[in-house]
């Protein structure tokens, strides 16, 4: 079926919203069935094939009754921390647990921050060159709600922050949600994203995270969604002079999955880490796509600092699983003092299961330090042999070095309750995996 | 203007190997149709299954569309705007050096290439591709000896049929890319090679390649075997007189490396890279593929890339038998316009099959450099091996440097690394050097000889100490 007749049923669904928002999701509508689905003739689509995604008929998201699953997850989140829950790309008060925050700070739904900023709201969702394409404009076509969180200049959130995106649905649903992050000043936040759900459905994310100058953000995501499911999320992020931009993620969880990074490092001094770890098993299909671009306002001949970004991403596949790394740094003209470097190591656990990897550069300045580097293999037999010889049995000394090399870059994560957090959740996983 | 001003002006200015030789073509009429097709055919006298195959070919060009996918900008080609076929006006066979025309031999004594002189000297076989047609072929006798077949593609075609059609268009098949398509159609003429069993060919072969006639695109085909445990090392080296327009080149290189068999191509490529403003200079569409087909074959190729306005090549290998090696050591220089897309890919199909990429890529000026390649491990290719780095030198602030590698690995035991850096000439090694009394130039061209030397060592070492001098020559002006 083509795009458009698919979107007419959720078209309802969004047309009490204002006027500047229904002409956005018009434009966005008509964008998305001129592009139709990202197909894997389109390179940054080239190892993913949304087949599954395109063929499938989802109803729109709707409200769900108690959900003992959700229940227990929110029980579960760290009580120091406030908590964002969103139940179908809903934000949910009642379920959410949210402080007394700092004045002029917002936190809560996207959909509530919209309806009274709209001119914010509107700016924020206008086409950018940055963001990404069809799945974008599907996004802002149909989105219900999500995050936003805006932190006035100065201010340095107190308590961390969980957001739950949950989806559960018995026929499958498209859940689209749309996130802001913004922070002012030397402002600082950090923010710990959960994706997880029941049934199947497909998620469609995006988030706009637009950081100040000097602000700090540690941004973490587990993608542990329901194994029948489909994610996609894109992740633009756009730093000013001096900020911060530390993420981590780990990817456990869907059917499908594919999320992206796109940073715009625009101001001197402004550093973009990211890393991650991915374990992948069955037959599951799991992407994940950066494209980290160091501009040419990074560098003034004033201010002789240039822009920094570092990625490492360790990704590890059992059965059938297929894996994908495509990362790009783009260092353009002029952005002299640029540093950049990416690392992504994968292993492949089982004679069936796949990796496409294509770590790329682009440069168009001399005075800069890029580098990358991949790698493919089995466990290190060297690491095998030296356990062997300390007297552990085989199954076991392969299960330490896989444990050991997904959970290398959790080590990066500052928040040691969610540090703790992720690496049992990869206890569970490996648990569950059979070589 | 300063002296040093002047000098690196002067050396922009002029093109060493930029004349043209004043010699009537026999050429083919503007454009491109069947009838282009059937004209080449019918001028060399060619089978009618080698004519069938050429329309095929053609046919199926035309339902390709051009390729997008590089980083290259390059205008929109008119194929119909060029000849595709232009030989010198007398073709004689020559018995000796001294039948050659008298102009033709010239032309080589200009380029630096004394035909006989090189071959005495050098022990080296020289079949000389000029503009399109052999004209003399030398040391033809004592490989004759050895069962070595060395001679043009259309003499092959006539001499040896059964071994032309059984492994042509057998690793780069015809629809394998437009270019490929395109020279499949309208291939002028190239070398063939054919060393038999169990031979180590006792001296390095060579083609040079010039391109003369003004406005027709070369689109040469090399076909090399290697028979079960034999050896053969080859050599491949380009000049081109000065142009104003745009040449089209769209060369075919095709290697089969039987059972336990070696190949070395080794290629020095400079064509005219077109003038500082970037007007002018050779397209160069390259596709060269090689197959180890049997067990523990070799193929290596070497390749110094300094010409062309515009270069697009990637020389593969595809692994097929068991502990096959595959190896790539590319130098890719561009400065003022010149862009290239150069890499290689390296396709693991048979078990304990080894492949090693080394790629050094050097822009100055606006030159646009990327290293483009595919290190694919296939399901049945346990124990592979992989190893690539590319690295890359930036001189100026206005050039780049691009590195695009695709790695799919569908097999748990193989193991593969990829390594890439950028950086630009440190100021403290020039600073060095020029304080020890070298000139920028010199300075320069010792730095990046010292970058390029792991690819260097690769080449046969008459070919070593030209690509340096290529080096330095290519460079000049671009600091200081």
């Amino acid at each position: 079926m083509p795009p458009s007749t698919r979107l007419d049923g959720a078209i309802a669904m969004t047309s009490h919203d204002p006027l500047w928002l229904e002409r956005l999701r018009q434009d966005a509508k008509g964008s998305f069935a001129a592009l139709g689905w990202p197909t894997r003739k389109l390179e940054e689509w080239r190892y993913t094939d949304l087949g599954p995604v395109a063929e499938t008929v989802f109803e729109p998201a709707g409200e769900i009754g108690a959900s003992s699953a959700l229940a227990a997850i929110v029980a579960d989140q760290d009580p120091a921390s406030d908590l964002a829950v969103f139940v179908n790309g809903r934000f949910s008060a009642e379920r959410s647990r949210i402080g007394a925050l700092a004045p002029g700070v917002y936190l809560g739904s996207f959909a509530a921050w919209s309806a009274t900023h709209g001119e914010a709201a509107e700016a924020l969702l206008q086409p950018t060159a940055e963001r990404a394409r069809a799945l974008t404009d599907l996004n802002i076509g149909l989105f219900s709600d999500g995050l936003t969180l805006i932190v006035p200049p100065g201010v340095r959130m107190e308590r961390p922050l969980r957001c739950l995106y949950w989806s559960e649905a018995a026929n499958p649903i498209a859940v689209h949600s749309h996130s802001h992050i913004a922070l002012g000043e030397r402002a600082s936040a950090s923010v710990f994203e959960i994706w997880a759900g029941a049934g199947g459905y497909w998620s469609n994310a995006v988030a706009d995270i637009v950081l100040g100058e000097g602000s700090q953000l540690a941004h973490t995501t587990l993608q542990n969604e329901a194994r029948t499911a489909y994610h996609t999320g894109s992740v633009v992020v756009r730093l000013a002079q001096d900020a911060q931009f530390d993420g981590f993620q780990l990817g456990l969880g869907a059917a499908l999955s594919r999320r992206e990074y796109r940073a715009t490092i625009a101001g001197p001094g402004a550093d973009f880490s990211l890393s991650g770890s991915t374990l992948l098993t069955d037959r599951q299909d799991g992407a994940t796509v950066t494209i980290v671009d160091h501009t040419a306002a990074g560098y003034t001949p004033a201010d002789k600092r240039g822009t920094t970004s570092n990625q490492v991403f360790k990704v590890a596949l059992a059965d059938r699983a297929h894996g994908v790394f495509q990362g790009r740094i783009i260092v353009r003209e002029g952005a002299q003092k640029t540093d950049a470097g990416m690392l992504n190591k994968t292993v492949l656990l089982s004679d069936r299961a796949v990796i496409d990897t294509k770590p790329e550069l682009e440069i168009y300045a001399d005075d800069v330090k890029c580098s990358h580097g991949a790698s493919v293999g089995d466990l290190d037999e060297i690491g095998l042999f030296y356990l062997r010889s300390r007297g552990i049995d085989p199954e076991t000394a392969r299960r330490m070095l896989i444990d050991a090399f997904v959970t290398e870059p959790v080590e990066r994560v500052a928040d040691p309750a969610v540090a703790a957090e992720l690496r049992a959740v990869i206890a569970a996983r490996l648990a569950e995996i059979k070589e | 203007m300063s002296a040093t001003a002047r000098e690196v002006v002067e050396a922009a200015d002029s093109y060493k190997y930029g004349f043209v030789t004043d010699i009537e073509s026999d050429s083919a009429p503007i454009g491109l149709d069947e009838s282009t097709v059937r004209f080449i055919s019918a001028k060399k006298g060619e089978p009618e299954w080698l004519l069938e195959w050429r329309l095929d070919c053609f046919r199926a060009w035309l339902k390709m569309p051009t390729p997008d996918w590089t980083k290259l900008k390059i205008e929109p080609i008119d194929y119909q705007a060029s000849t595709y076929y232009s030989a010198p006006k007398t073709t004689p066979k020559y018995q000796s050096i001294d039948e050659v025309d008298p102009e033709l031999l010239k032309t080589y004594e200009k380029l630096g290439i004394p035909l006989h002189e090189r071959a005495a000297l050098a022990g080296v076989a020289v079949d000389a591709v000029f503009d399109s047609v052999s004209v003399a072929t030398t040391f033809k006798g004592e490989l004759a000896k050895m069962g070595v077949i060395f001679c043009s593609f259309g003499e092959a075609v006539r001499e040896h049929p059964e071994l032309v059609r059984q492994y042509l268009g057998s690793v780069v098949p015809t629809t394998d890319n437009f270019f490929a398509a395109l020279n499949s159609a309208v291939f002028s003429d190239g070398s063939f090679v054919y060393i038999p069993k169990g031979v180590r060919c006792p001296m390095e072969l060579s083609t040079y390649f010039r391109i003369n006639a003004a406005n027709s695109g070369q689109f040469e085909r090399t076909l090399i075997i290697a028979d079960e445990g034999s050896h053969v090392s080859y050599l491949e080296g380009c000049t081109a007189p000065m142009r104003d327009e745009n040449q089209l080149h769209a060369a075919v290189v095709e290697l089969v490396a039987l059972k336990d068999a070696q190949i070395k191509y080794s290629t020095v490529q400079n064509w005219y890279p077109g003038d500082a403003e970037g007007k002018g200079g050779i397209y160069n569409f390259v596709t060269k593929r090689g197959d180890c087909r049997g067990d523990n074959a070799k193929i290596s190729w070497t390749q110094v890339e300094t010409g062309s306005a515009v270069t697009w090549k990637y020389p593969s290998c595809v692994l097929t038998g068991d502990n096959s090696v595959g190896e790539f050591f590319s130098v890719a220089l561009t400065n003022h316009y010149q862009q290239a897309d150069t890499g290689t890919k390296m396709i693991h199909i048979g078990r304990n099959t080894k492949s090693t990429i080394i790629s050094k890529g050097i822009s100055a000026g606006r030159g646009q450099n990327t290293y483009r390649g595919l290190v694919k491990i296939m399901p049945k290719a346990a124990g592979a091996r992989n190893t690539t780095r590319c690295d890359s030198l930036l001189i100026g602030d206005l050039c780049g440097a691009h590195t695009v590698p695709y790695i799919d690995v569908y097999n748990r035991s193989a193991r593969v690394e990829h390594e890439a850096t950028t950086s630009k000439i440190s100021e403290d090694q020039m600073f060095y050097c020029v304080q020890r009394g070298l000139s920028p130039d010199d300075a320069l061209s010792l730095i990046v000889n010292g970058f390029a030397k792991e690819v260097l060592k690769e080449l046969p070492m008459e070919f070593a100490v030209e690509a340096q001098k290529l080096l330095a020559v290519s460079l000049e002006g671009s600091v200081g």
